[in-house]
């Protein structure tokens, strides 16, 4: 089992409602290579539940343990370095470093991680999302399907436990949104990776092999 | 190089507006600190590396009595054989030329004058042993300087008078120990030859004389340890030595270090004012920089970065930064240092040179460096409750809710606060000064800072208005709550220091000119002889002059403060509060009562009745208020006093608050009548002003009459004063400009990066269909408004801080300044607004389609 999430709770305090409970239990448990799709309305909590999966925020309650380890007990540090080698990230918005190129952008994990083979893991990852012929390019001047590309090689280049993507192709028309939603489930399937994938668009959610919806702060 | 220090650089680069701005900011207050530093160091350096040249000897011992031959004998024996010296005599008196006079101090030397340094004569001729013998020993010689001789109507091979002697101008000086300090002339010195002081008749009893022997030792001699043995026998012979005192070079650089480091002190701080105000635009700046950053940083925290990786990176941006400042700063400094001579023209040693020196380039390299951490701490800080997420998704940052959280952000100012407090007292050399400067300093920042505050809030009860650009610009007033109180700071802090200073001046001015209820007189006269007042009286009157304040002067010392000795006395003073030594010799007068120029505060008149001796009690006393204060005395103390040799005790019946800007003789310590009035004594007393075309004429008579009788001109010593302090006061509104300057450049940054930040605001103002004209004039109103309150506030505050320095400090001398504070207000408001609109300008003239895309 690569990632279990035990009966997590979480709440934030609001100025005007006082306490805003947004996760009420949440519990599951994904194999290596599985993948999961998770939906629910706006304000339901998927972002949060993201940001506790990442280990980004903290539950009030509960725990998630990834790869074998507790990410509540980890300290900052540690957590930084766990989420830099075991955790990949891919955004709606993907999220790139402006000033950086594509190969920039792609190598900074593992410049993070202070990784040897920068250049020839980046080469890789590059021709993995067929970037190869863009690798001096700026974010400005690559399109949407090309940052997402990017995003998907930053978030695989370290080679994760589990990749999280968020509304992956939330930000692309249909035709480049299934473009990279394919070339994210070849490399998925091809390496055997952990995805969670959090997305509004059914068709997507049912290429994953389990789907939950996430509604009243429990996963359904 | 490592990742966070590359991306450091990248965003540097790719940021060159904000850097640019930061850099700008920055480095306008670095120069100004960089070229006070280096000019306090320069002339600190000066000083030291002249301070043979201007004390003329290793140490020199000075009375103003005569050395008595015992008192030689001890001296002689003290300082040995290898010594070498030279005795002067020296003394105000008025020097007469053919057609002007003039007060003069003579100085009465021996051929070894001076012993380190060197008089430099007309045409770089040196004026050693030689000449001194040939023209002034032999002959009755004067050397004086050129600017002496212009006043005296003569010229080298003319005769002046001085006292009953008929001196001839044997030369004019280029160059002397005197011209190394200052080149401000008071009472211009004159040297004479000892051996021809005689003739003159102008030292008489009571006459004000310094008599000094400098002493110079063979390189190696432990100069030290003789000051030492000297100051053991001095001390016991008192009956030989209590007059005297031994002046070396800790003394000379005490002297004239402190009397500087009071100047360079109070512009250093008006610097640090202006780095102060630099590094709250560069504060702000980044600021708004870090806010648009913070995606950045939540994407490298989700790629696994912890938070001590995101400071390093931004910490090594602001450190970037700031060394970049710093060296700009340091080269523009080169530019403005040369400038210096000419700002402080008159009151420095005209071969003066001012150079950046290397302990102030790194200090400024340090302050740039730590300093822009300092300052974008507060900023920076926020990072540590960054929620990556959040931020990506686009909801911002979240609030400071937690109460760590906000202690931590109040925290964050500390190390700001701590480093400025540091530099006040590295600047005024002094830990309670500096701590006082710094909470005098926050005090102010506090009050302007409330009143943003409660500006910011008032804008949104007035922003109920139905006119649009009304309504707009208050309610960005009020919503941009860190920009308006940022901008209403750092020009109310700037527009204080600028008002402060002239309005201390004004009433300074107008009492030293035309003080209130009092006539300044036109002459003050000094040395009188007992025998020459009648005469001198029927002399004035003749002209139609009459003699007025004639005021007895006797020299005494001071033994003992209630049976305690003086010394001991003022030994037990807290620390800073009374004099730095224990002086014994005072001076003295009597009358019954008050001139027009005191008025009693504490206490009882002095009795009319004469001093009954027989009676056994204390005479009655009366001490000025200032003198009470500095050796801790009160009503009923009583102080045994040494009247020539003669023991009186006198007791503390009132204390006097005396306006000594009236120029009438005023004394320390007044006795009730029947006390002093058999004692040796001369007489002081001054002539009504009278038309300046008379004066010269009454004066060369009065000294062709009456040549031992020194009169000040009490309107030209006053042009003096007015001048040296137009001179102080010119340097400080330069520092104060320069506080200005960097307010204007903050105010720019700010502007820049409110109009940047509001684009989608004034493009969706321009769809809406406003003109250019109607989003102008909403940035005009909006700084407009900031710019006069700011002002406004700034001018009550300096008239309040003004009134109360004036009230502790300048004897309650304050008057309100109406047209400078007016003025002051209106260009400030204008020039606010102006730069605003500059900063603003291109992008309020974009068309809406361009800002739309550029979003």
């Amino acid at each position: 089992m690569i990632l279990k999430v035990d009966n997590i709770y979480k709440s934030f305090a609001q100025a005007e409602s006082g306490l805003l409970e947004i996760l009420k239990g949440v519990s599951f448990k994904m194999e290596q290579g599985e993948t999961l799709a998770i939906a629910g309305q706006s304000g339901s909590g998927k972002t949060t539940l993201l940001s506790l999966l990442a280990g980004l925020d903290s539950p009030d309650s509960g725990s998630v343990i990834l790869d074998g380890e507790d990410l509540n007990r980890l300290n900052e540090d540690r957590l930084a370095k766990f989420r830099a080698s075991k955790i990949g990230m891919i955004f709606q918005q993907f999220h790139l470093m402006p000033h950086l190129t594509a190969a920039e952008n792609i190598s900074l994990p593992l410049e993070i991680l202070k990784s040897r083979d920068i250049e020839e893991r980046t080469s890789e990852a590059l021709k993995q999302v067929g970037l190869e012929n863009r690798r001096h390019h700026l974010p400005g001047h690559l399109s949407g399907g090309e940052c997402q590309r990017v995003a998907i090689a930053r978030a695989l280049v370290v080679k994760p436990a589990i990749l999280l993507a968020d509304e992956l192709t939330g930000n692309l028309d249909s035709r480049t949104g299934n473009q990279v939603a394919d070339l994210l489930f070849d490399l998925v399937d091809s390496i055997h990776m952990t995805l969670i994938l959090v997305s509004h668009n059914l068709e997507l959610a049912g290429r994953c092999q389990r789907q939950s919806r996430l509604a009243d702060g429990k996963l359904q | 190089m490592s990742i966070w220090l590359r991306l450091a650089v990248k965003e540097i680069t790719n940021n060159r507006r904000f850097s640019l701005l930061f850099i700008i900011n920055l480095a306008i207050g670095l120069m100004g600190f960089i070229a006070l530093n280096s000019f306090n160091h320069s002339l600190h350096a000066y000083l030291e590396d002249n301070l043979k040249k201007i004390l003329t000897a290793d140490f020199l011992v000075s009375s103003n009595r005569p050395f008595s031959p015992e008192a030689n004998a001890v001296l002689d024996e003290i300082t040995g054989e290898s010594k070498t010296e030279s005795r002067q005599i020296s003394f105000l008196s008025m020097a007469a030329g053919p057609a002007y006079s003039r007060l003069a101090r003579i100085a009465a030397m021996d051929v070894n004058y001076p012993l380190y340094g060197r008089i430099m004569l007309q045409g770089d001729r040196r004026g050693g042993p030689d000449s001194i013998q040939a023209h002034l020993m032999d002959k009755p010689g004067v050397w004086m300087s050129v600017n002496t001789a212009a006043s005296l109507g003569v010229q080298k091979g003319d005769t002046i008078q001085l006292g009953q002697k008929t001196f001839y101008v044997a030369d004019l000086i280029q160059e002397d120990p005197e011209s190394a300090i200052s080149n401000f002339e008071i009472a211009p010195l004159l040297y004479i030859g000892l051996d021809q002081l005689e003739g003159t008749q102008l030292i008489r009893f009571g006459s004000h004389v310094d008599y000094t022997i400098f002493y110079g030792f063979p390189a190696g001699t432990d100069i030290q340890a003789i000051i030492q043995d000297l100051k053991k026998a001095m001390a016991g012979r008192p009956d030989l030595f209590f007059t005297v005192e031994v002046i070396d070079q800790d003394r000379v650089s005490q002297r004239v270090g402190r009397a500087v480091n009071y100047f360079t002190g109070y512009m250093g701080l008006i610097g640090l004012v202006a780095l102060f105000l630099s590094g709250i635009g560069a504060g702000y700046l980044f600021r708004g920089y870090l806010e648009k950053n913070l995606k950045q940083i939540a994407i490298l925290m989700s790629l696994g970065a912890n938070r001590v990786e995101a400071y390093i990176m931004f910490f090594s941006q602001v450190i970037l930064l700031g060394i970049i400042a710093s060296i700009s700063a340091s080269v523009l400094s080169f530019l403005v240092l040369p400038v210096f001579p000419r700002i402080f023209h008159g009151l420095l040693p005209p071969d003066l040179t001012v150079q950046a020196d290397i302990y102030s380039l790194s200090l400024a390299l340090l302050l740039g460096a730590l300093g822009s951490v300092m300052f974008c701490l507060p900023a920076v800080i926020r990072i540590h409750q960054l929620k990556p997420l959040h931020i990506l998704k686009g909801y911002g940052p979240a609030k400071a809710r937690s109460r760590r959280m906000l202690y931590l952000r109040a925290a964050a100012f500390l190390p700001a606060i701590l480093g400025f407090w540091i530099l006040t007292v590295d600047q005024v050399n002094a830990v309670g000064k500096g701590t006082l400067f710094l909470a005098g300093f926050l005090c102010a920042a506090l009050v302007l800072g409330l009143a943003g505050w409660l500006l910011m809030k008032g804008s949104r009860v007035l922003s109920h208005t139905p006119r649009i650009v009304w309504k707009i610009s208050l309610r960005n007033i009020h919503r941009n709550r860190v920009t308006s109180v940022s901008c209403f700071l750092t020009i109310a802090l700037g527009t204080y220091l600028l008002t402060l200073g002239p309005q201390l001046k004004s009433g300074l001015e107008q009492e030293v000119n035309r003080p209130k209820g009092l006539m300044i007189p036109g002459f003050f006269l000094i040395d009188i002889q007992p025998e020459q007042v009648e005469p001198l009286r029927a002399f004035l009157e003749d002209k139609g002059h009459p003699l007025a304040n004639v005021s007895p002067f006797i020299s005494g010392e001071i033994k003992k403060v209630n049976g305690e000795d003086l010394a001991q006395w003022v030994d037990q003073m807290e620390e800073g509060r009374g004099p730095r030594r224990a002086n014994r010799e005072f001076n003295f007068s009597y009358r019954a009562d008050l001139s027009s120029s005191e008025r009693m505060i504490q206490g009882r008149p002095l009795s009319h009745q004469p001093y009954d001796f027989a009676a056994g009690e204390p005479a009655e006393i009366s001490l000025a208020e200032s003198f009470a204060d500095r050796y801790g005395l009160g009503i009923h103390d009583v102080l045994e006093f040494d009247i020539q040799g003669i023991p009186i005790l006198g007791k503390v019946v009132n204390i006097r608050e005396v306006r000594w800007n009236s120029f009438q003789p005023n004394f320390f310590i007044l006795f009730q009548l029947g006390v002093l009035e058999d004692a040796p004594k001369t007489f002081l007393a001054s002539i009504p002003q009278m038309p300046e075309a008379e004066k010269l004429s009454l004066q060369n008579a009065v000294v062709a009459e009456f040549p031992n009788i020194s009169m000040i001109d009490v309107s030209r010593m006053v042009e003096n004063i007015l001048t040296i302090t137009d001179r102080i006061s010119f340097s400080m509104k330069f520092m104060a400009y320069l506080s200005i300057f960097a307010g204007l450049i903050v105010i720019f940054s700010i502007a820049r990066q409110e109009t940047q930040s509001r684009l989608w605001e004034i493009n969706l103002l321009k769809v809406l269909g406003a003109g250019f004209r109607d989003v102008r004039s909403i940035i005009l109103l909006e700084f407009s408004i900031l710019g006069f309150m700011a002002a406004f506030t700034a001018v009550i505050l300096s008239i309040i801080s003004s009134y109360i320095i004036s009230f502790y400090y300048f004897d309650r001398l304050w008057s309100f300044r109406v047209d400078h504070n007016l003025f002051s207000i209106l260009a400030v408001t204008a020039v606010c607004a102006l730069t605003a609109f500059t900063a603003a300008g291109k992008i309020i003239r974009q068309k809406p389609l361009s800002i739309l895309q550029a979003v």
